[in-house]
Parts: C-alpha cells; sequence; structure tokens
C-alpha cells in the first residue's frame, strides 16, 4: 500500500497488474471450457501464492468470487449456491458446489469495506481502480 | 465357530466336508443352526468384511462438504491437458498477456537506459500465455520449440504448440526468447528455477552463464 502523503508513489504496482493478469487468465479459462477447473484453479492459486509473497491485499470483490478452500471461481449458478439466510442474523451464504465450503456474509450496517474508505486511496478519488 | 472359519480360510476343498461332519459332531445341539452345512457362505463373510471397511474410508473422502486433504490440493497442481486441445483456443489469452506487457513496459517510451529496468520488470512479470521460443538447449529435439505458455512450474514450461500438441519443456540447461513490438528477451532457464509465484519476491544476482 502506498503512503497517503503528497509525491507518494504507488508501491507494487508491477503485483497488483500481475494479479490482475492472473485474475482474467482465470476467467478466461472458464468461460473457455467451464468443465475444466484445474486450469481455472492453476491460476487462482499462483495470483494467491504471488499477493501472499508480497503481502498484498486482494480486492475484496476478486477475493469474494473466489473459494477460499479449492481456489475455484465461484460463479453464481455454476460453481456457487447463493441463500439470504435470516436466523439470528440476516446475512448471504455462498457455497462451493465443488468442494462444499462456505462463505458466510454478514447485513450489517456500519461494516465498511477498507476500499470504500477515503484514505485507502492514493490521491483521494483521483485515481480509482487499483486492482480492478 | 471361530476355529471352523479358520481352518476354512485355509484349508481345501477336500477338507469341507470332514469339517461339516466334525462341526456336527462336537458342537451342542443349540448351536447347530439349520443352513449350517452352507458353510462356504461363512468364509466369504470373512472376507467381505475386511473389504468393507476399505471401501467406507474411500467414500468417506469423497462425500462433499468435507475440507479438502492436503492430498487433494496436491493433485490439482497436476494438470491433466485433453488430447484434443486447440491452439486457437489459446490465442485469447496470448492477446491478454501481450497487452499486460504493453502495459507493464510501456513501449512507446522504451529507451536504451530503460532497458535494464525493464528487464527488471520482466523477471517479476507472469508468463502465462507469452509465446515462448526454445532458442538453445542441451537436448538437440527441443531447440526451435515454439509454444504459448499454459502452465509454468518450477522445473517445466507446458507450452501448446501450433500443431495442437502439449510439450514440457524443462527450464535447466536450455534457454528461451520471447518477441515482443521488436524487442527480443531471452530468459535463462538455468537462472529461472524458481516457482512462478515465488519468482516475484526473489532477488536475482547477475551471474555468468556458462555456455552450453
Amino acid at each position: 500500500m502506498g503512503k497517503n502523503k503528497d509525491g507518494a508513489r504507488f508501491v507494487n504496482k508491477e503485483i497488483f497488474q500481475r494479479v490482475n493478469f492472473l485474475y482474467q487468465a482465470a476467467q478466461l479459462a472458464f468461460r473457455q471450457d467451464p468443465t475444466n477447473h484445474d486450469m481455472c484453479r492453476y491460476y487462482i492459486s499462483t495470483m494467491r501464492m504471488v499477493a501472499e509473497k508480497h503481502v498484498i491485499r486482494i480486492h475484496p470483490k476478486m477475493k469474494r468470487t473466489i473459494c477460499k478452500c479449492c481456489n475455484m471461481l465461484l460463479v453464481p449458478g455454476r460453481t456457487s449456491r447463493i441463500r439470504f439466510r435470516s436466523k439470528s442474523e440476516t446475512h448471504t451464504v455462498v457455497t462451493c458446489l465443488l468442494c462444499g465450503t462456505i462463505k458466510r456474509f454478514m447485513w450489517r450496517k456500519s461494516h465498511q469495506l477498507w476500499m470504500d474508505k477515503p484514505e485507502a486511496w492514493l490521491n483521494a478519488g483521483a485515481k480509482p481502480g487499483k486492482t480492478s | 465357530m471361530n476355529l471352523t472359519s479358520l481352518q476354512l480360510y485355509m484349508g481345501s476343498g477336500a477338507r469341507k466336508t470332514w469339517l461339516a461332519s466334525f462341526v456336527k459332531e462336537n458342537l451342542p445341539e443349540n448351536r447347530l443352526r439349520s443352513n449350517d452345512d452352507n458353510l462356504s457362505s461363512k468364509f466369504e463373510s470373512v472376507d467381505c468384511s475386511r473389504r468393507r471397511k476399505k471401501k467406507q474410508r474411500k467414500s468417506k473422502a469423497s462425500i462433499v462438504g468435507e475440507t479438502w486433504t492436503r492430498l487433494q490440493r496436491h493433485k490439482q497442481r497436476h494438470l491433466k491437458f485433453s488430447a484434443d486441445l486447440r491452439y486457437e483456443t489459446y490465442l485469447p489469452l496470448n492477446a491478454m498477456w501481450t497487452k499486460y506487457m504493453e502495459e507493464l513496459l510501456h513501449f512507446s517510451s522504451l529507451t536504451e537506459a530503460s532497458l535494464s529496468n525493464a528487464a527488471q520488470k520482466m523477471m517479476k512479470a507472469d508468463l502465462h500465455g507469452s509465446f515462448l521460443t526454445v532458442k538453445r538447449s542441451k537436448c538437440p529435439s527441443f531447440i526451435g520449440v515454439q509454444g504459448i505458455v499454459l502452465q509454468e512450474t518450477r522445473n517445466l514450461f507446458v507450452l501448446v504448440t501450433p500443431y495442437n500438441s502439449v510439450k514440457r519443456i524443462p527450464k535447466a540447461n536450455s534457454v528461451f526468447c520471447v518477441v515482443l513490438h521488436n524487442h527480443v528477451f531471452t530468459i535463462y532457464g538455468n537462472q529461472f528455477t524458481v516457482k512462478p509465484g515465488e519468482r516475484a519476491a526473489k532477488k536475482f544476482k547477475s551471474k555468468p552463464s556458462i555456455d552450453l
């Protein structure tokens, strides 16, 4: 992450570009052959490894479309099932159809993503689209 | 009864009839069953009990919802490419890769002074989808092989050649080159033997490359 000061550079730009490319490659591989999961999984696992090595945060929008267990892209209806539950606290449940792992997202009004906050951006609002 | 089944397990067919009579003679009447002469079925049950255990273990692992084991994750690393793989289907990947490289290296503003900087960036860049050519190799049959990179492992490049075949080429002892907008990047495979994910974090030292 870059420093939020004047003249701060975009640190790790090449790595963000690489993560972006690998994510798109996974999308492409899935679109070309939806039955071939291995190719897609390979790109995603490489992407996660790159991000882990550089201690980079994957954008939440990307991260939420990845199964944390089997590294598969979660496409609603094809590889994932989305259901809304209201027991105890309303939340969304995303189930990976290949390995059965669950992701839960709470519907909390007070919750705000780091990316949505103004201080997350390098030059407040000037340059949107860090990773996507 | 345990004794009889054990003997049956080891014994031959000739002993069967002898055993049946032996059991009838020596066992108390209340333990004899009406269908006890059909002893062969008992032998099967001894054998089956072992098999059943194994089957149960196997089926447990494949139940949906169970967490993926390390082994399963390891298996997915070994990609299997189908025989009817087409080169044309990977052209969009190649187009995407060239766009990515253009964005990374800014070819329009590339000067001789910034070439070393570009080479540094190229080392950390991704090679999936690039069109590689084997320039030199210790194995003569690899020289001149061209193709789009599908997978990169620590020791291998997996290429799809324009003749719709998959080639796995070891990085060690070979030199690759990539052509991009009139720039030729040469990759020395001997110094490239790192996992693609870890390569980004690795610091490369300039080693003298010993000629083949």
